[in-house]
């Protein structure tokens, strides 16, 4: 009974850590600006986008940024998404592109993780989707897979449509 | 003249040495002060990667990337409460080990005291009890 409930505790532990309730939610997305990637140019995503859109943050040695590419296919299908390839070399995000397909509108680049902390993000594959004001409503931490774009984020972007 | 030529070399030498062995100095024992107290911060961070550790004894990507950031912040001569505000508005309350007093935290400094005095007083009832009907 012991071993149950300690197992179920740890469990539970488990899956906090791996949606925890993040203090984003409902607030405007960082100021940091991004680099593109393979240009040499610096973008505020505010003065991009002014529709509703995602953001996910991927990397060419994520595993399951593999298992969540034709997830990500699919959002983009509804919404714009963009990429930010995260601590991970050019050659290598080229490769991941041409391996699983490319469903991002733009491409940033965090090379340092520091853009990552701004967004809290703690473990990569995360997505987040942002409001036309700007305001981070949806944020998901791991690889999205078919459920929970069914179950949470489509119903999500046709209320905010 | 020679003399006085001879003087400012001199005083040009010292200053110039001077400043060259003062600098480092100075520069090491910041460095020392900013890798004390990030030592301090990050044993008061948790890592969200590994269970139950603190940055400080992890080695996860996520720990050094956080250690990086405390850093920056610190070379900035920004104040501990600066940087766990900022942590805890990235990540929220979960990622410090000990929650600042506050309001929605009472409880969790609160509680632990109200359950030594009820147990105590539990025990003491108990202790009068038994003594009562011995």
């Amino acid at each position: 009974m012991l071993i149950f409930a300690i197992n179920l505790n740890i469990s539970k532990e488990d899956k906090k850590i791996d949606q925890l309730k993040s203090p984003l939610i409902n607030q405007n997305i960082p100021k940091k600006p991004i680099r593109l990637f393979q240009k040499n140019e610096i973008i505020e995503l505010k003065n991009i986008y002014s529709n509703l859109y995602a953001i996910n943050f991927f990397a060419s040695w994520c595993l399951p940024c593999k298992i969540e590419a034709s997830s990500i296919k699919l959002l983009s299908k509804k919404i714009p998404v963009f990429g930010v390839a995260f601590k991970d070399r050019e050659e290598n995000i080229l490769d991941f592109l041409e391996s699983y397909g490319n469903p991002y509108d733009k491409i940033g680049i965090d090379k340092d993780g520091l853009l990552g902390i701004e967004w809290g993000v703690y473990g990569i594959p995360e997505t987040f989707i942002i409001n036309k004001k700007g305001q981070i409503i949806y944020k998901y931490t791991g690889p999205l897979d078919i459920h929970e774009l069914e179950k949470n984020i489509y119903g999500l972007i046709k209320n905010e449509r | 003249m020679k003399d006085k030529k001879i003087i400012k070399v001199f005083i040009i030498f010292c200053l110039v040495f001077s400043t060259n062995f003062a600098y480092p100095k100075i520069s090491q024992s910041n460095e020392q002060t900013i890798e004390k107290r990030l030592n301090e911060i990050s044993n008061n961070v948790r890592c969200l990667v590994c269970r139950n550790q603190s940055i400080y004894d992890s080695n996860s990507d996520f720990a050094n990337d956080i250690k990086k950031i405390i850093r920056i912040h610190l070379k900035d001569n920004k104040s501990d409460q600066f940087i766990y505000k900022f942590l805890k508005s990235k990540y929220g309350e979960y990622i410090l080990f000990k929650p600042p007093l506050q309001i929605n935290t009472l409880v969790l400094w609160i509680l632990p005291f109200l359950l030594i005095i009820s147990g105590l007083i539990f025990f003491t009832f108990k202790f009068l009890k038994f003594k009562k009907n011995d």
